[in-house]
């Protein structure tokens, strides 16, 4: 296993090479029979390809490190619509950790998007208002 | 650092989805949705697909995705208003296809 990790090469499809985390490494290769297959029928999607010196034909899915990420969307459901609001900036560090609150900058799921609404009520904060000048989306649907 | 990423997109004339995490998983689901809006154009039978109907799909989608072990790290919102009975719709996906 040890010398798997170190031969294989991860590319996206932006050129950019990083190392394969072990653990997508054991779950390709306790799949690695079932999709083994399906690694020439979708190779259209593919997104990163690796090439194990060993399988030689055998191409390894993963996509695991997310590159330019974005933050939480905010969107409510009201009595005649929807409104959906998200900011503009995409980030590469995972550096809007920390405006948001959030777990992860890669993924929300309500309860950040719930701390968000508790925390309109601090619009004075400096962070937010750092934020906000990249606020340009605000639409909304509204039923005709 | 990226100060003009538009992370929502309207789908048809009543969806919209917004969509946070991995910018060009993103940009591949948006090609997807694109090409469902235009064969369903293509039909030409003057109706369109519901909110409740795209957010089935990308959920199906993110799923079969999470289930090759190749998710697509998003997590998207669909809303819309539906046309039949005009009540409005929100839903969340996330990267496992949980819904």
């Amino acid at each position: 296993m040890t010398g798997f990790r170190e031969a294989q090469i991860n590319e996206d499809e932006r050129g950019r090479t990083t190392s394969v985390k072990p653990r997508c490494v054991q779950a390709c290769v306790i799949l690695r029979l079932s999709h083994y297959q399906c690694a020439h029928t979708v190779s259209l999607t593919t997104r990163i390809c690796c090439v194990l010196s060993i399988f030689t034909s055998f191409k390894l899915f993963n996509n695991s490190s997310p590159i330019v990420t974005g933050t939480s969307v905010l969107a409510l459901k009201y009595k005649d619509g929807i409104m959906m609001m998200a900011d503009t900036l995409g980030e590469c560090n995972c550096l809007l950790y920390e405006f948001f609150l959030s777990n992860s900058c890669a993924t929300i799921n309500l309860i950040p998007v719930c701390r968000l609404l508790s925390s309109l009520n601090i619009i004075h904060c400096d962070r937010f208002i750092r934020l906000t000048r990249y606020v340009q989306t605000f639409t909304a649907i509204t039923a005709c | 650092m990226f100060k003009h990423l538009q992370r929502l997109q309207p789908v048809n004339d009543r969806t919209l989805i917004g969509a946070s995490g991995e910018y060009s998983d993103l940009q591949y689901i948006q090609k997807l949705l694109e090409n469902l809006t235009t064969t369903d154009f293509a039909h030409a039978d003057g109706s369109q697909l519901q909110p409740v109907e795209i957010h089935s799909y990308l959920s199906r989608i993110l799923y079969n995705r999470r289930s090759k072990v190749n998710p697509l790290w998003n997590v998207i919102l669909t809303g819309g208003i539906d046309q039949t009975t005009g009540q409005p719709f929100l839903g969340l996906v996330d990267l496992y296809g949980q819904s």
